[in-house]
């Protein structure tokens, strides 16, 4: 599935989302995430560099990831988002709930979480 | 263009949204953001509408001096979506259980959303 790709897979796990994530992908993305973080104990970068777009239903997913994470006492993060998304992720109040990481690459962000 | 909703389903009407952003040359971005509006806005109609009676979906999409004109007409039970507020986008995100963002998003991307119903058909104008 070209939508969901690990780039990591422990300390932490990153995820990154590629093309679009809305109503069409999203239960198929979820139950490859629900997969993914059955696996997991560790804290959560979700990469959305590649993301070009993401609707309410892509929302849903973020939302269950961060609940996922949080029932573990771990956290979630988002690196990478861009335009609309980035947008959409502000309008709806995302950043107040999931830290947006603003480091330059991704790796400077991970060496920053220590 | 019409579609019937128990032919087709939201992938045929997002296809027709991105077959005119290609053919018309619509911007990224702007495109992008008329996909999301329509794509929140036919989901209601293929999910809520249907549910309830609705047969058929009308798109038409307009572009000139920059901005997009989407205008949809479903039949089905009155559904105003501009005075529509879904009651989950109260709760703080943490306590969320569902999501509720659709219409929220529709607000905040389009510049203008008009609804009129006539006769048995809900008609909508949103400006992008």
């Amino acid at each position: 599935m070209e939508s969901v790709e690990i780039k990591r897979k422990a300390d932490p796990l990153i995820v990154a989302f590629v093309g679009k994530l809305d109503s069409l992908n999203a239960q198929e993305v979820y139950s490859r995430m629900e997969e993914i973080l059955a696996n997991s104990q560790d804290d959560l970068i979700l990469d959305l560099s590649q993301l070009d777009y993401i609707s309410s239903a892509g929302l849903q997913v973020l939302l269950m990831c961060t609940k996922n994470r949080q029932a573990l006492g771990k956290k979630t993060s988002i690196y990478g988002a861009k335009g609309v998304v980035d947008e959409v992720l502000t309008v709806a109040g995302f950043y107040s709930f999931i830290e947006k990481l603003n480091g330059t690459t991704l790796e400077k962000n991970i060496e920053n979480l220590g | 263009m019409r579609l019937d909703l128990c032919q087709h389903g939201l992938e045929d009407a997002l296809e027709l949204v991105d077959s005119f952003t290609r053919e018309r040359g619509v911007s990224e971005d702007l495109g992008l953001r008329l996909r999301l509006v329509f794509e929140e806005l036919a989901s209601n109609v293929f999910v809520h509408s249907k549910r309830a009676g609705a047969t058929f979906l009308k798109v038409c999409l307009d572009y000139r001096d920059g901005k997009v004109a989407i205008k949809m007409a479903y039949d089905g039970p009155p559904f105003d979506p501009t005075n529509f507020r879904d009651k989950r986008m109260d709760q703080p995100l943490e306590k969320r259980e569902g999501g509720g963002w659709g219409l929220f998003l529709v607000k905040q991307f389009a510049q203008n959303l008009k609804y009129e119903r006539k006769g048995e058909v809900n008609n909508l104008i949103v400006e992008i």
